[in-house]
């Protein structure tokens, strides 16, 4: 009996049940989840920034840094193959240091953008739009602020420093700092800092570390909405970026603006700045009703029908998104679309056309054919028995298609991700979008690279290494970049 | 003449007061019960001998007579003979002797008395015939021997009957008692003996003035034999014949015993018993020396309350069943006593020739195994139900597991499962926890022991002479008992 006791007693203590098994099964699964930090509030898969692997750190295959909305909160994880986000938050200093006081009460210090600039003099610092920003010489409204940080390593860690002196908004306008982009819009060697207010758009240089120079005031509507969304690229024939402004209207019409540098046209004599090139709402509206949440999101694709100049996918929720492109006449619009409706694109059934389908579009390379696919936000979609859960749908960008367009119209997704345990209702699963790739020559995956798509809710980020109920999931499963046994 | 008597007169009379002194002889003393008519013939006599002393022989013969009519002792009458005799009175004289010797006819002078009477009746016959005498020389008067009264010598003894020896035993027997009788006035000894008593002998001096009263209480003859027993050790135990009744005594040992054999042993703790046959003579002193030998073993004893039935084990084997005595061999040795309910006793023990340890056990009872074994349930109860749990948590991990093996499931890292799975690992682990340490209670409850089992323990080497003491030794003796007194110092 005294053995039995004691050998019993001598297993249990030195065996028992380590609830650090399912840490260890889950680093292999297929869907890695990083939950908010501590001191984030919530909102925390709105801003997603994908960074290139600091060159000093040979193993680390990707790096994403992620802020909250809410409140002010900074963290990066880095993807080193091993199978775990590591993340490191900001801590009160350092984002103290950055403009981002701890102080600020919640909601006025949330970060709601965030771009990569690179260039000469540039390269490495990440633009963060602070929109609610109250500045203490303002007129007490959230003028808003942008600041500029730099990650430094420091003993095997992130330091969050400030690469130079935040840039707040002019007490004229509100929210300077709602979208923020890079770009080289006046043909600078390096990116620029692209802002929008919730009226007007502005482009930082940020080689000469001065912060502000020129402004498009005037040229965008008040919103009815505080949303903005940018896209930069040349869209336009004449060799610089235009940079693209989302404006979703509740209850109107979206309209997207175009704006150039350059001699306006319409002001010959004038030098050369920033001018509204175009305006676009839904293309052809025969037969399509206005669409308030047109611009909602704007993503920059590469050439598609071989004129050289980018397209614009432009998502308009609730059932739409849009590919616009240029005709080749001068002055070049764009005058052409074509379109991806949520209710012949997506496999759900047409009950959820309301499903805020088009709130986020990036680019994925999910099949690792080179070719990035389109990944678009169903933002309240319904997950089984969840209700407004959002998923986010693939599709594929290779065309044109049978059908002459640019967009799979009527085709399949791809591949559709959600959140495994969807919340109905508040899930908000895909109001963060963006693509992290992986380095084959510093993950596991070796030969090849590898892209996965990572999606924020409000509570968090999702970074998918596999995909299913792909029509072909074969081609939607890439090789694992994470360091245990494949 | 007169001179020469009147000094050995008063010797007399001073001898007389003192003569009947009762003898003491040996262990046995016997006072013999007065006679008054013996005292009033001794009076008599006495009288008597002061008459005859002042030549009154008619008065004295008279006295003689008196004391005879006390007591007939011829004497008397020879007495009485002799004073009428010398008072010229020769025809009575010869009437008195001829009744002195029909009183006495084995009285050693009976022939000279014999021979007085007829020389005395040959004074009294008458005379011849003149022609005759004229014819003849007259023939001279017959002269008669002197003659003196004697004393009386009155001789008993206790018991009657015992054989009278005068001065050698060679001599042949002399009389038998009780015996009165006149010796002749030299000294004599006196040699008495009995069958079954021990032989007396007395010198006397007899006078012819005196009674003389002797009597003799003859002690019994010495049929033990006495015995001294001393060995090497004294204070050693004295068994003899049985030892189941005790030791009679300690060494140096002195007692009577039957003529016989007899078995003596001799023993004391530390030693070789030592036995010897010993043959006692009647009568006879002697002296046995024993000499006791060292064991070559230790004794162990081993008691003490509660400790009935308790088991002694020595150096690992069981040695007897307690209260009890073991021999140990000389040498270190591991005591364990194991007694049911009690904590087990260990010890140590170096053990020495002769030594004597004993050990007094004080046990201390083992601790109730109640706590233990609810324990012990408790513990098996918290293992069995971890057991459950941690089944139940493994199953959600195979079950994620799987998951996340199938290419169509995207098992998110946060799935809910897991928690779920890590509650139950958690229980299962906070279960075997309860389990392990209400175990490792139940162990430490079985295990525990309750205060150490103590033991007094008492070495004394027998080879060492005992320390000093005094103490009441009981002895017999043939008549009684009584307490020696000994001591050690």
């Amino acid at each position: 009996m005294r053995r039995t006791i004691l050998a019993i007693s001598t297993l249990a203590l030195a065996g028992g049940c380590d609830p650090g098994d399912f840490n260890s099964a889950l680093d292999r699964a297929p869907v890695q989840y990083i939950s908010a930090p501590s001191g984030f509030g919530s909102n925390v898969g709105r801003t997603l920034l994908p960074l290139a692997p600091p060159a000093d750190k040979p193993k680390m295959a990707a790096r994403l840094l992620f802020a909250g909305t809410d409140k002010p909160s900074l963290a990066v994880a880095d993807f080193d193959g091993d199978g775990k986000a590591q993340v490191q938050t900001a801590t009160s200093d350092d984002l103290g240091a950055l403009g981002l006081s701890a102080d600020q009460s919640q909601g006025q210090g949330g970060v709601s953008s965030a771009a990569w600039l690179n260039g000469a003099g540039a390269t490495g610092t990440i633009l963060l739009g602070i929109p609610n920003f109250v500045s203490p010489q303002g007129n007490g409204l959230p003028s808003g602020r942008v600041a500029f940080l730099k990650l430094v390593g420091d003993a095997g860690k992130v330091d969050f420093e400030s690469a130079q002196i935040p840039a707040d908004g002019p007490v004229t306008e509100n929210h300077f700092g709602l979208a923020v982009a890079s770009g080289r819009v006046t043909q600078t060697a390096a990116d620029e800092a692209i802002v929008v207010s919730d009226s007007v758009v502005h482009v930082l240089g940020v080689t000469t570390g001065a912060a502000g120079s020129t402004t498009c005031t005037g040229s965008l509507p008040t919103p009815l909405d505080l949303h903005r969304s940018l896209a930069v690229a040349d869209f336009l024939a004449g060799g610089n970026q235009e940079i693209a402004v989302g404006m979703p209207v509740k209850g109107g019409t979206g309209q997207v603006f175009i704006v150039q540098y350059g001699i306006n046209p319409a002001t010959p004599t004038a030098p050369a700045g920033l001018f509204c090139a175009s305006k676009q709402g839904v293309p052809n509206p025969v037969g399509n009703p206005a669409v308030g949440g047109f611009g909602a999101a704007l993503l920059a694709v590469p050439d598609m029908n071989g004129d050289g100049l980018a397209e614009l996918v432009v998502g308009a929720p609730p059932n739409q998104v849009y590919l616009l492109y240029s005709d080749g006449s001068a002055p070049k619009v764009f005058t052409n679309k074509v379109q991806l409706n949520a209710s012949t694109g997506r496999p759900e059934p047409a009950s959820n056309n309301d499903s805020e389908f088009g709130q986020r579009v990036a680019l994925v390379d999910i099949d690792g054919d080179g070719i990035k696919e389109l990944a678009v936000t169903a933002l309240q979609a319904a997950v089984g028995s969840a209700p407004k859960a959002g998923q986010v749908l693939f599709y594929r960008l290779s065309g044109p298609f049978a059908d002459g367009n640019l967009l799979p119209v009527n085709s399949q997704a791809l591949a559709i991700v959600n959140d495994s345990n969807p919340i109905a209702n508040t899930g908000f699963f895909g109001i963060g979008l963006a693509e992290l790739e992986f380095d084959s020559s510093r993950a596991c995956a070796k030969g090849k690279d590898a892209h996965v798509p990572v999606v924020g809710d409000d509570m968090g980020i999702f970074t998918f290494f596999r995909f299913a109920g792909a029509a072909d999931p074969t081609k939607s499963i890439l090789p694992d970049p994470r360091c245990f046994a494949q | 003449m007169e001179r020469l008597l009147k000094p050995a007169l008063a010797v007399a009379l001073c001898l007389v007061s003192a003569v009947v002194v009762p003898e003491r002889m040996g262990q046995a003393q016997e006072q013999t019960v007065p006679d008054p008519d013996l005292q009033a013939a001794k009076a008599q006599f006495e009288e008597a001998q002061i008459l005859y002393l002042r030549e009154l022989w008619d008065d004295a013969a008279a006295k003689f007579l008196s004391a005879y009519d006390k007591k007939p002792f011829s004497s008397f009458l020879f007495n009485a003979a002799v004073a009428l005799e010398k008072a010229k009175k020769l025809d009575r004289a010869v009437d008195m002797f001829q009744r002195y010797l029909d009183k006495d006819p084995q009285a050693r002078d009976a022939a000279d008395v014999k021979t007085r009477i007829d020389s005395l009746k040959a004074l009294l016959a008458p005379p011849p015939p003149a022609a005759k005498t004229a014819e003849k020389a007259p023939a001279p008067a017959a002269v008669l021997p002197t003659i003196e009264t004697k004393g009386l010598l009155i001789i008993e003894s206790k018991p009657t009957g015992a054989t009278i020896y005068l001065d050698d035993k060679s001599k042949g027997i002399f009389a038998t008692t009780p015996w009165q009788g006149s010796l002749e006035p030299k000294p004599v000894k006196l040699i008495f003996e009995a069958q079954g008593f021990k032989s007396e002998e007395r010198e006397i001096s007899p006078r012819t003035d005196k009674v003389v009263e002797i009597y003799i209480a003859l002690s019994e003859q010495h049929f033990l034999g006495w015995i001294e027993v001393v060995a090497n050790v004294p204070g050693a135990d004295v068994f003899i014949d049985r030892q189941e009744i005790g030791a009679l005594g300690k060494t140096p040992y002195t007692g009577h015993l039957k003529p016989g054999k007899h078995m003596l042993w001799v023993a004391r703790p530390g030693y070789q018993t030592s036995q010897k046959e010993i043959i006692v003579e009647p009568g006879t002193a002697t002296t046995h020396t024993i000499t006791l030998e060292t064991v070559d073993y230790a004794v162990l004893k081993a008691g003490g309350k509660d400790s009935q039935g308790a088991q002694l084990m020595v150096d690992g084997i069981f040695a007897c069943a307690m209260p009890c005595e073991h021999r140990l061999a000389p040498g270190e040795h591991q005591i364990v006593v194991q007694q049911e309910g009690m904590e087990a006793y260990t010890g140590k023990l170096t053990a020495k020739r002769a030594d004597e340890t004993t050990v007094n056990l004080q046990f201390s009872p083992k601790p109730p195994r109640t706590k233990a074994w609810a324990y012990a349930v408790l513990s098996a109860a918290s293992f069995s139900l971890g057991i459950w749990r941690g089944v139940a948590g493994m199953g959600v991990k195979d079950q994620i597991n799987n998951d996340i093996a199938n290419p169509a499931r995207l098992t998110n890292s946060n799935d809910p499962r897991t928690r779920t799975g890590q509650v139950d690992y958690i229980e299962a682990d906070v279960l075997f926890g309860v389990g392990a340490i209400t175990g490792l209670l139940s162990l430490w409850n079985f295990l525990e022991s309750g205060p150490p089992s103590t033991a007094a323990v008492n070495n004394i080497n027998r080879t060492t002479p005992e320390p000093k003491k005094l103490s009441l030794v009981p002895f017999g003796l043939p008549d009684g008992a009584g307490l020696a007194a000994t001591g050690r110092f």
